[in-house]
């Protein structure tokens, strides 16, 4: 029998919501940085006597955070206490959702291992606290080893939307890809700068194996899921999970049993380890926390943050094919963040043709922002103007060559007309070989002017404006005047 | 419903309460005379004279929704006063003995 | 006048018109203090300086022509359960001894906003956890009417620092009747406000749905008026209702009980065996006095809250417990136990830092939350709950008010029930209910046992929710008819009796 394993994974993701304030007290969210111990207020240390008051802004952004992963809002949503000891929750409770949580039922797409359009469930979306941060006095600031512990509370209360996919992935690069969707999605409707290495994104893994029948599909045997915790990048993510599956093939394999547990991804090692007692046998003892009564979602509430939501990054991506005709691969890239996707829109907008606008940003903007290390909505050159130059070559005003120098010139801070000017192409259409040709014939029809200024006898310029003149009158007044100054006296010099 | 010792040091354990010996036997005994009276819950049930199949259990009954807080950030007046009960400290941080049980 | 025998209005009313000054009232204070505190030890911390200071301040303000507050002046005691900031806050327990909280409870904002002065923070139950104030960890409090006897719990040393005339009034808190049997044992005037009514923000919660902070006091003039500074909306309690507050003192104005519907509880027949015959008398004493004031005697039928109110409570409050003290674990404040391990620390600092009867409680809380066992306890007391609450809002469609004793006995000797804790949750069997329905009640003194050293025998009014207006006007009523309790005789210079 051709016995095939299949890997069966779900993700838990947290993201840190952009809020001002922690989700039950009014210190601020800003805490990277600061003293420890500093960013604190009686009720997120969980002082004797004190109470929770929930953040306006955190529900806000939950619900956002559900809609945008297609979830249903529930209109009356319950906080409960979740307990159990750790010196990072000083309530030795954390303040979180159980059965009623804020959005449930949701899905988002990723690319699936076959390539195609791949859906993936989202069991639910809710708001918790988070925790302080410890600090290990291990030399290598590890937990294994330390004989004591740091604990700095400024993180603690800082609102957490946690979204809980159903285990659909099939492989560690299906998960890498939805944890690139989601955070794409925090990012894109602003609810969490989904930084990975700030710690405002997370990731928890669930993975088990299936031992199934490669024929008939049938599961012949099927091990307890594993939680691995402690990825702290998407690569990370993927190589955590690619060694958990050969582990749990290789246990399989040989006949074994996998149980429940939770492991530590160890990045320098490449192995996740078996977390020992801290995790072990843990009754959270649910129940709803009396001092916050449930939250109304109101139907008015709904509909004014469902009208906020921008438009998703596929239903973009998807756009940017139908409308523009640009490849599914560009209109990707396009769409990859919302600041990209506007500013491509904005340069169609003044005038470009989208063909060439996606070229051009997925070129020359990148390019420039890659080496001024600027985000796209820091970019010097404003993308309506970037598109009027780039109608410009569309309408064959310009060539690209000249159209790259200019835009050049535009992103050291120059206007377009003159950096039109100063790259030699007059604004209003006219290219430096058209204002050439005019120069020469003024030249050649007034040979006596010439001889004057050349003989040096146009002292005090006269004469030489005399001929600007007539180049401007030729020109009909399109020719930029120091541009035309300039190609006239170049004109007059290679005649010396 | 019956509770045995180890049942009993299980809770204790969940509550992270240290209990004495001595202390267990005691509690053995209150905790089979409250089930007891707890027990009266379930009879009633049974009996017919309390009826909970389609009662909603409390939560929150008549609460007004709360007030839902602006986000707007206040710097706490408690400063440093939160570290000055700290029993171990060090610097600015609190501190904890060795986490993780040796083996 | 004595300064010690005069009520809250009549000091802060003698202190407006300059008959005698703040200080002066303070120092009288101190006296009594002084002088009664090595027999009652009402009290943990006695705020002596401080509150020098803040009365001197009373004055300087009044001298200055401004009008401090309806309270200027009046010295008060408040559960050392509650927050005041650079005051220590034990909670009766080793686990908070000489925590100095760094904020201020909503009702110490209060009071002092109202010109009170703080004259100490009382002794109490260990956590709210008790009915005797014998599970302090600083020792047991005595009942100023009888020294041997318990002055009731857990708000004990609040009861016992306005029956010995220490204070006028004082603030105390109640899970499941802590404030009313206290008052019932001690002669006074104890409110229970409706849930919500009262900030909880800065009272270290016990169980979170049924604790309320309310008044001591020996009038119920001076009841209405803590409750009117005490009873304020706080956007920094979720719970606390946002709902208008009528004016309390103007009900105590022209009490009536023309008309009035007062119930007695067709259950209460049954279980009248195991409540003392004194007690009985002074309920139907009670009951006639309300007939006699033109309130119609009606009854009424609450037959689960009586029957399963107990193990409803005791499965609840100590489930939000378990909850609320897991906080203490020796981190951030408190008592610390030197460890190596984090998990000796917290073992080792929580096995001693509560005393028995908050282990029990934490124990029995944590049980009844744990896998396997939430649906079998907790959910089914959360149902039990509606029921009560139900019930009760159908007895309230054909009454105004509920009356019942506060405590099946009065006050019982020191040593009696510490070593039978079941035997003393029963006693609170017509009290818990009220906390569990989220109800107003008040307890009142309706007389003394007959004997060598009287006692005082409590009666409890309930009424609906918001209904203070309708309790305190009965008990107005009541008041003119049943007298003013002077405090107790034990103190050198209290009346006792009745004036």
């Amino acid at each position: 029998m051709n016995v095939v394993y299949v890997p069966v994974i779900g993700l838990e993701i947290h993201v840190q919501l952009s809020t001002a304030t922690k989700i039950f007290c009014s210190c601020s969210t800003d805490y990277i940085g600061a003293e420890p111990n500093s960013n604190v207020c009686p009720v997120c240390l969980g002082l004797p006597g004190t109470l929770p008051v929930l953040n306006k802004k955190a529900v806000e952004l939950g619900v956002k955070g559900g809609l945008a992963l297609s979830c249903q809002i529930r209109s009356h949503t319950v906080f409960h206490r979740k307990n159990y000891f750790y010196p990072d929750l000083p309530k030795a409770y954390q303040i979180s959702q159980y059965d009623l949580p804020l959005a449930e039922g949701g899905q988002i797409f990723i690319t699936g291992d076959d390539g195609k359009q791949k859906k993936i469930r989202i069991t639910r979306l809710h708001l918790e606290e988070d925790a302080g941060k410890l600090v290990h006095s291990a030399s290598d600031g590890r937990l294994e080893g330390a004989a004591f512990s740091c604990v700095d509370y400024n993180r603690g209360g800082v609102p957490l939307a946690e979204i809980v996919s159903e285990p659909d992935m099939a492989s560690p690069r299906e998960a890498r890809d939805y944890v690139a969707r989601i955070r794409q999605i925090v990012r894109y409707i602003g609810i969490s700068d989904g930084d990975m290495e700030n710690g405002s994104l997370r990731v928890d893994a669930n993975i088990s194996i299936q031992k199934t029948d490669g024929e008939t599909g049938e599961i012949l045997y099927w091990g307890e899921r594993s939680e691995i915790k402690n990825m702290n990048s998407m690569r990370a993510v993927e190589r955590a999970l690619e060694y958990e599956i050969r582990r749990q093939e290789a246990v399989l394999r040989q006949g074994g049993t996998l149980d429940r547990e939770t492991r530590h991804w160890n990045d320098s090692d490449g192995i996740t380890a078996s977390m020992r007692s801290k995790e072990a046998a843990n009754d959270y003892r649910y129940f709803p926390d009396p001092d916050l009564p449930p939250i109304e979602v109101t139907g008015s509430m709904l509909q004014e943050i469902q009208f906020s939501l921008p438009e998703m990054p596929w239903a973009r991506e998807e756009r940017f094919t139908v409308q523009y005709g640009l490849s599914r691969e560009d209109a990707v890239f396009l769409a990859e963040s919302a600041a990209l996707a506007d500013f491509f829109e904005g340069c169609v907008g003044g005038g470009a043709s989208p063909l060439r606008a996606s070229n051009w940003v997925r070129t020359e903007v990148l390019r420039v922002m890659n080496e001024q290390g600027l985000p796209v909505g820091e970019f010097p050159v404003a993308p309506s103007s970037l598109g009027e130059l780039v109608a410009m070559v569309d309408r064959g005003k310009l060539s690209t060559t000249v159209a790259r120098e200019v835009f050049g010139l535009m992103a050291g801070g120059k206007t377009l007309a003159d950096s039109l000017t100063a790259a030699g192409a007059s604004s209003g259409g006219l290219s430096e070989e058209a204002v050439a040709q005019m120069a020469q014939k003024v030249l050649q029809a007034n040979p006596d002017v010439v001889d004057e200024i050349l003989s040096g006898r146009d002292t005090k310029g006269k004469k030489t404006k005399f001929l600007l003149g007539l180049v401007m009158k030729e020109s009909r007044g399109q020719a930029a005047a120091d541009a035309a100054a300039r190609i006239l006296e170049k004109l007059l010099n290679d005649r010396r | 419903m019956t509770i045995s010792e180890k049942d009993v040091r299980h809770v204790a354990d969940l509550a992270r309460l240290h209990v004495e010996d001595e202390e267990i036997g005691p509690l053995v005994r209150h905790f089979e005379a409250i089930l007891g009276h707890f027990s009266a819950l379930s009879r009633a049930g049974e009996e017919g004279r309390l009826v909970l199949d389609r009662v909603d259990p409390f939560l929150f009954a008549e609460r007004e929704t709360p007030p839902l807080r602006d986000d707007i950030p206040v710097r706490s007046a408690v400063g440093k006063d939160v570290l000055a009960s700290a029993p171990l400290r060090k610097d600015t941080f609190f501190v904890v003995p060795r986490i993780l049980e040796e083996e | 006048m004595e300064i010690n025998s005069l009520t809250a209005a009549e000091i802060a009313g003698g202190i407006a018109e300059k008959k005698f000054s703040a200080s002066e009232v303070f120092s009288s204070c101190m006296e009594a203090v002084h002088r009664g505190e090595p027999d009652i030890s009402a009290l943990i911390t006695v705020a002596e300086e401080t509150g020098q200071a803040a009365a001197r301040e009373i004055d300087r303000r009044i001298a200055g022509g401004e009008k401090p507050g309806p309270l200027a002046g009046v010295p008060i005691v408040m559960k050392d359960n509650m927050c005041i900031r650079g005051l220590p806050a034990t909670c009766g327990s080793r686990m908070l001894h000489g925590w100095i909280p760094p904020y201020d409870a909503a009702v110490a904002e209060l009071l002092s906003g109202a010109g009170a002065v703080f004259a100490g923070k009382a002794n109490m139950d260990e956590f709210a956890m008790g009915g005797s104030t014998e599970f302090s960890a600083f020792g047991p409090t005595s009942n100023p009417w009888d020294l041997e006897r318990v002055p009731g719990g857990s708000s004990g040393g609040s009861a016992a620092a306005v029956a010995a005339g220490y204070v006028p009034v004082s603030l105390g808190s109640d899970t499941g009747g802590s404030i009313r049997q206290p008052a019932s044992f001690c002669g006074l005037y104890g409110l229970k406000p409706t849930y919500g009514l009262v900030s909880r923000w800065g009272l270290v919660a016990f169980a979170s749905s049924l604790d309320q902070i309310g008044p001591f006091a020996r009038t119920v003039e001076d009841l209405a008026l803590l409750l009117s500074v005490i009873a304020r909306p706080d956007p920094r309690d979720g719970t606390s209702s946002r709902r208008e507050r009528p004016d309390y003192t103007a009900c105590v104005k022209n009490p009536s009980l023309k008309g009035k519907k007062v119930a007695v509880v067709k259950e209460f027949g049954a279980m009248s065996a195991s409540v003392s015959p004194e007690v009985r008398e002074a309920l139907e004493k009670t009951l006639s006095l309300c007939r006699e004031e033109g309130a119609e005697i009606v009854e009424v039928s609450l037959p689960v809250s009586l029957e399963f109110g107990l193990p409803c409570y005791y499965i609840l409050a100590p489930a939000e417990a378990s909850s609320n003290l897991a906080r203490f674990d020796g981190v951030r404040y408190g008592l610390s136990s030197k460890e190596d391990s984090l998990l000796e620390l917290y073992l080792r600092t929580r096995g001693k830092g509560f005393g028995s009867e908050v282990k029990r409680r934490i124990l029995t809380g944590t049980y009844v939350l744990s896998s396997g066992y939430y649906d079998a306890y907790y959910l089914t007391a959360q149902k039990v709950r509606s029921l009560m609450k139900e019930e009760f809002r159908r007895a309230f469609g054909s009454c105004d008010l509920i009356a019942l004793p506060t405590s099946p006995t009065p006050a019982f000797k020191k040593g009696e029930l510490v070593n039978d804790p079941i035997q003393m949750y029963l006693a609170d069997v017509f009290t818990l209910p009220v906390n569990l329905a989220e109800l107003p009640a008040l307890s009142l003194n309706a007389g003394f046992t007959s004997g060598k050293k009287p006692l005082p025998l409590g009666v409890q009014l309930i009424a609906s929710r918001w209904g203070e207006p309708e309790l305190l006007n009965a008990a107005a009523v009541l008041e003119r008819r049943l007298g003013i309790a002077g405090t107790a005789p034990c103190t050198k210079n209290g009346k006792g009796g009745r004036s």
